[in-house]
């Protein structure tokens, strides 16, 4: 009984000793995967086994999901920069484990494809009103429905600073890239448009013409702008007295009418900048009219971009003096969709 | 205790079957595999660009990865290789005026050298010079002609059609159409054969006097350069100031320094304001070469006009009518300032528009009567004024202005009696003053104005000796 007491206490301490290896065992896995699992708290902190880094690029393996915002925020330097790293990961579902490329380098600074250039289309409205009589004035519902359509569809709203920077050849913008612009300075556009921009997250660039400023219920003020202006929407001239720069006035001389160009780009440039504490680098020709003098004047007065009404987008090669831009007149939906013209198809191979 | 293992082995199954994401995650290996593979897809596609891309990340998973180094180094080098032939081609069809052409050959270099700073300034900096042409010559193309001809017209060579391309913005030089209105720049320095009356300014109209820096051509002489001659020599000769050599240099497109050759042509201009000393050599000018190939005028299609047209009024009725209507509607709701600069933005398109006229009357007329109301009496005469410039007919404008500055006179007189009773002189004085400056002969005031002031220089003068009498 002894012996056989004896064996089964064998059998039971061969028993407890494979248990305890099981548990090792069991122990040891859930020690890695608990290790591997566990949450980090900020991308920067994830174990250096996930990163991958060269000059050009790096390549991440999501641990905790992390989205290309936040990816941005720990390696480009901003959330704003996310879309960099969509583009770069287009049809990846961003889920634990995916290996995500991070481009480090602008090297697509043009917006280039084998399949044609990127345009980048700049969007002008001018009034906004619960209903409209003029073609000019959009009504609240279609502003709000426009804007709905860029975000459901995956625009960006670019400020004019990013556009700059896109025609110096300096940076790289997201593929489907839209600047919005207002010309005049209404009150309806602090009263309507820019509640809606904001409730989008978008921004605009303001084209005001500083002797309407505060002159009516009509107009935008000083303050309205400021406020604006803090938000991170661009302010730009729209001169003094919003008066044709190409073409004298009935029985104007020559030497006044330069002396009146002059005085529309720089006065108006001067009267911004105190009042907004700025550098005013852009402004839109009143009735989008310039010619080569009002072109050399502006550039003169300080100014960097310049925007015309001609209709069409801006390639990075566009002449900043002289860009291109889509007036918002009609209120349906196709006008619109079709002035969102992204990219120009011509092969580049 | 039967039960134990069994427990253990499930969990231990539950936790492996759920594991989490570290353990999918892809080794360097397996990412470098990858990236090889799409690598060598973009390659065999000719996606030279993208192909490169994918190498670097193998690099970037796998920095010793041999074939990545290899591929990355030889696709670089191809891609300079064919950047620097689009570059080429692009030139080509540049100097042939192609711009259209040359652009898509400049973007496809650019794709593959990012950074190939020639090709980007083309792209980018070609238009900056030609930007800052002001004067020009207005050419009706006839046919016949094509740039290259009006290039050898207007600047006696026609290699320098591009100018005239670049400033009228044509996509492709080689296609114009009979009746084109093409503008050639004329710019500062470089003569141009044209009558200096000829000129003009983006604004329409000629200029009367052209400045020093425009060198404008009569007619010019060829030349065959001669042992020792040099281009002073040449200006010596011909204008008697070997300073003028530049004349001479520009008009021929010769760069600085650049020594002149035994027997090359030459073309001497007689230009505007300078002496010209040919000894009879004087010819009319002609064609020293053939320009090249370049398509003849076309006549311009029903549809593309009615394009160009429709294109054109679209944006400009658009904002007019805008502007107007707007006007309108704040006129209606007594908003009569704004109203007016609606309308003058309106005027700004269409000075003569009727509508926009007669509304700025209204406006102006009706902001006179709204400060006559404040008492604001020669800002509402200056309303009135302005709204009988663009009536001239306003008789009430008329009657209106008169009945501000009479108002304005008569309650300035009027506070000037009150004041002078109460022997308030300096305010008296202040108030006549102001009736004075706009009529020196209503009523008494030039008398009153005496009056007062010498009483007042009275009583200054009583109190002066009363002061000096106290001090003694």
């Amino acid at each position: 009984m002894f012996s056989f007491g004896s064996a089964q206490t064998r059998a039971e301490r061969c028993s407890e000793i494979i248990k305890l290896l099981l548990l090792c065992i069991i122990w040891g896995i859930s020690s890695l995967v608990s290790y591997s699992c566990a949450p980090t708290g900020a991308v920067g902190l994830s174990p250096e086994n996930n990163i991958f880094r060269s000059e050009d690029y790096i390549v991440y393996t999501l641990q905790n999901n992390e989205t290309p915002a936040e990816l941005a925020e720990a390696f480009l330097g901003g959330r704003r920069k996310s879309w960099v790293i969509e583009e770069a990961n287009a049809g990846v579902g961003f889920g634990n484990g995916d290996a995500i490329v991070i481009p480090l380098k602008d090297r697509n600074k043009g917006g280039l494809s084998a399949a044609g250039f990127q345009s980048i289309p700049i969007l002008t409205y001018h009034r906004f009103a619960e209903n409209c009589s003029t073609p000019m004035c959009i009504p609240t519902n279609t502003f709000e429905l426009q804007m709905r359509y860029l975000k459901k569809n995956g625009y960006h709203v670019i400020t004019a600073e990013e556009l700059l920077a896109f025609l110096e050849y300096r940076q790289r913008l997201p593929q489907k890239s839209v600047l919005i612009t207002m010309d005049d300075g209404y009150r309806s556009v602090y009263n309507i448009a820019y509640p809606i921009l904001e409730k989008y997250g978008f921004t605009a660039t303001l084209f005001i013409y500083t002797s309407f400023v505060g002159v009516s219920k009509m107009a935008i003020t000083w303050d309205q702008l400021e406020e604006m202006q803090s938000k991170g929407f661009t302010i730009g001239s729209h001169t003094i007295y919003h008066s044709d720069l190409t073409r004298p006035k009935e029985g104007e001389t020559e030497l006044a009418f330069r002396a009146r160009v002059k005085e529309e780009l720089y006065g108006s440039k001067k009267i911004i900048d105190q009042k907004l504490g700025q550098d005013t680098y852009i402004i839109a020709y009143p009735f989008g009219y310039y010619d080569q003098i009002s072109i050399q004047m502006a550039k003169n007065a300080g100014y960097k971009m310049a925007m015309s009404v001609k209709r069409g987008g801006n390639p990075f090669f566009a002449n900043p003096m002289a860009l291109r831009r889509d007036q918002i007149l009609e209120s349906d939906m196709q006008t619109f969709i079709s002035r969102l013209k992204t990219f120009n198809h011509i092969s580049l191979k | 205790m039967k039960h134990k293992p069994r427990i253990i082995g499930i969990v231990l199954m539950l936790v492996l079957a759920v594991g989490c994401a570290g353990i999918g995650k892809k080794s360097p290996a397996q990412l470098a595999e990858e990236y090889t593979a799409k690598a060598q897809d973009y390659e065999a596609q000719g996606n030279l660009v993208e192909a490169l891309e994918q190498y670097k990340l193998v690099l970037t998973v796998d920095p010793e990865n041999q074939l990545a180094k290899e591929k990355s180094t030889a696709i670089g080098q191809e891609l300079h290789k064919k950047a620097e032939e689009h570059y080429q081609i692009g030139l080509k069809f540049y100097n042939q005026g192609q711009y259209r052409e040359a652009r898509k050959e400049f973007l496809t270099a650019l794709r593959y050298n990012p950074e190939h700073a020639e090709v980007k300034d083309k792209l980018t900096s070609t238009k900056k010079e030609i930007d800052q042409v002001t004067r020009y010559i207005m050419h009706t193309l006839q046919p016949d002609e094509t740039i290259s001809t009006l290039a050898d017209k207007y600047y006696g060579d026609y290699r320098k059609f591009h100018l005239i391309a670049e400033y009228n913005e044509l996509e492709d030089a080689t296609k114009v159409t009979v009746g084109q209105q093409i503008k050639i720049p004329v710019i500062e320095g470089m003569p141009i054969i044209a009558d200096p009356a000829a000129i003009q300014t983006d604004t329409g109209e000629s200029l009367e006097t052209v400045p020093g820096k425009i060198i404008t051509v009569k007619r010019y002489i060829n030349h065959t350069v001669q042992p020792e001659e040099t281009l002073s020599k040449l200006a010596q000769t011909y204008y008697g100031d070997l300073k003028k050599f530049d004349v001479i240099a520009k008009f021929n497109n010769l760069e600085d320094g650049v020594p002149l050759k035994v027997g090359q042509e030459l073309k001497i201009p007689e230009v505007e304001g300078l002496p010209f000393f040919a000894e009879g050599k004087v010819e009319e000018a002609k064609m020293a070469s053939l320009p090249p190939q370049m398509p003849e005028a076309e006549e311009e299609s029903e549809k593309q006009k009615k394009e160009a047209i429709g294109k054109k009024q679209i944006t400009i009725e658009d904002q007019a009518v805008h502007y107007r209507e707007l006007g309108i509607e704040l006129y209606k709701s007594k908003e009569y300032n704004a109203a007016i600069a609606e309308f003058q933005k309106v005027l700004n398109v269409n000075p003569d528009d009727s509508i926009t006229r007669e509304y700025l009357t209204k406006s102006h007329f009706q902001q006179g009567l709204v400060l006559f109301g404040k008492e604001d009496y020669l800002a509402a005469r200056d309303e009135f004024k302005a709204a009988l410039e663009y009536d001239k007919d306003c008789d009430k404008c008329d009657e209106n202005i008169q009945k501000c500055e009479n108002t304005y006179m008569e309650v300035h007189y009027d506070k000037g009696l009150a004041y002078f009773g109460d022997q308030k002189l300096a305010d008296a004085i202040t108030e006549w003053e102001l009736v004075y400056a706009l009529d020196p002969n209503y009523k008494d005031v030039n008398k009153n104005l005496t009056k007062a002031r010498t009483l007042l220089e009275r009583l200054e003068n009583i109190k002066r000796s009363k002061t000096q009498e106290k001090k003694q």
